[in-house]
């Protein structure tokens, strides 16, 4: 039986945004955007849908004189990762029976 | 990437792996070039130290390599301040513990081998000093030879484990057993001169040779991964 995948997380940029951020435990914005080698303005907007569903917090700080966003996953984004995690395995093991 | 919500299992999964191995190769290529300058730093405060102490015949240069964690510091600092900070990840940070652990124990243990050497050398006859000194190179190569091991297995890094045990183990016992001491006997003639350049030089040859083998060769390698 297939289990429903979280449509916010079963997309290409939101999901290697929360794969980086699963591995680190923190990312700068710059960071993510040269590894997604996604455009600044859709980085935003995936990532402002990401925070508003409390999977990442989003701090605006500033480094010296230069400001900086840095994302961080949350309690909420890791059970939300796990979960879609566990969905994923029960498409692919019906794939590989 | 676009914002493409009609992915395959296979493609999220794809997209999940790729992610977490770049996360880690960029954990990895940071390190290598942090164990590549501390390598670099460690030869060349160990060749001048050396060479200072081969031509005033002054063991207080030794006091220099106190400095070596400020100038590994200040040129990572350098050579790193135009580059994209890596993410700050549970990998990264047991890397950093586990050398800042090697730090804490190498150089207390430094400061206790030279404080004993010195108190054993002013209190007891030179044959009874000579067996209760402390020699501490050997011991901080087994431990930095165990840090760059126990980073190798942290990042997945086959070269650096066996940098790490080669570097490690082989500068233990070729201190251990004086291999230098005894090669040189074989072949120097004049025997003040070759004990001048074993006191001076050759410590720091050794030194310069196994930070070669355990940090430089395997953050070469890090850092120049695809």
């Amino acid at each position: 039986m297939f289990q429903p995948l979280d449509p916010l997380l079963h997309s290409e940029l939101r999901l290697a945004i929360m794969s980086l951020l699963i591995s680190s435990d923190e990312a700068e914005f710059p960071y993510i955007k040269e590894q997604t080698g996604a455009t600044a303005g859709n980085l935003s907007v995936q990532v402002e849908k990401l925070s508003a569903a409390g999977y990442i917090t989003v701090e605006k700080t500033f480094k010296g004189k230069r400001p900086c966003t840095i994302c961080r996953i949350t309690p909420d984004g890791l059970k939300a990762f796990e979960t879609y995690i566990e969905a994923l395995k029960s498409y692919l093991e019906v794939k590989t029976n | 990437m676009e914002a493409n919500n009609n992915m395959t299992a296979e493609r999220s999964l794809e997209i999940i792996t790729a992610q977490i191995a770049q996360s880690r190769k960029d954990v990895s290529k940071d390190v290598g070039l942090s164990l590549y300058i501390a390598g670099l730093c460690t030869m060349g405060t160990a060749i001048i130290i050396g060479t200072c102490t081969l031509l005033t015949n002054n063991g207080i240069f030794y006091l220099l390599y106190f400095a070596l964690p400020f100038v590994i510091w200040g040129v990572s600092h350098y050579v790193k301040r135009n580059q994209a900070p890596v993410p700050s990840s549970f990998i990264g940070s047991m890397v950093a513990k586990t050398w800042l652990t090697f730090a804490i124990f190498a150089l207390s243990f430094f400061v206790f081998a030279n404080l004993f050497d010195h108190l054993v050398a002013r209190t007891s006859s030179p044959d009874v000093a000579v067996r209760l000194m402390i020699q501490p190179f050997r011991t901080i190569l087994l431990l930095m030879g165990m840090c760059v091991t126990i980073t190798g297995y942290i990042l997945k890094s086959r070269w650096l484990v066996w940098c790490g045990i080669i570097g490690g183990i082989g500068g233990f016992i070729w201190e251990t057993f004086d291999v230098t001491g005894t090669l040189f006997s074989r072949i120097a003639d004049d025997i003040s001169n070759y004990s001048g350049v074993v006191q001076g030089l050759i410590p720091g040859i050794i030194v310069a040779l196994f930070a070669f083998i355990g940090l430089t060769l395997p953050g070469l390698m890090l850092k120049r991964q695809k």
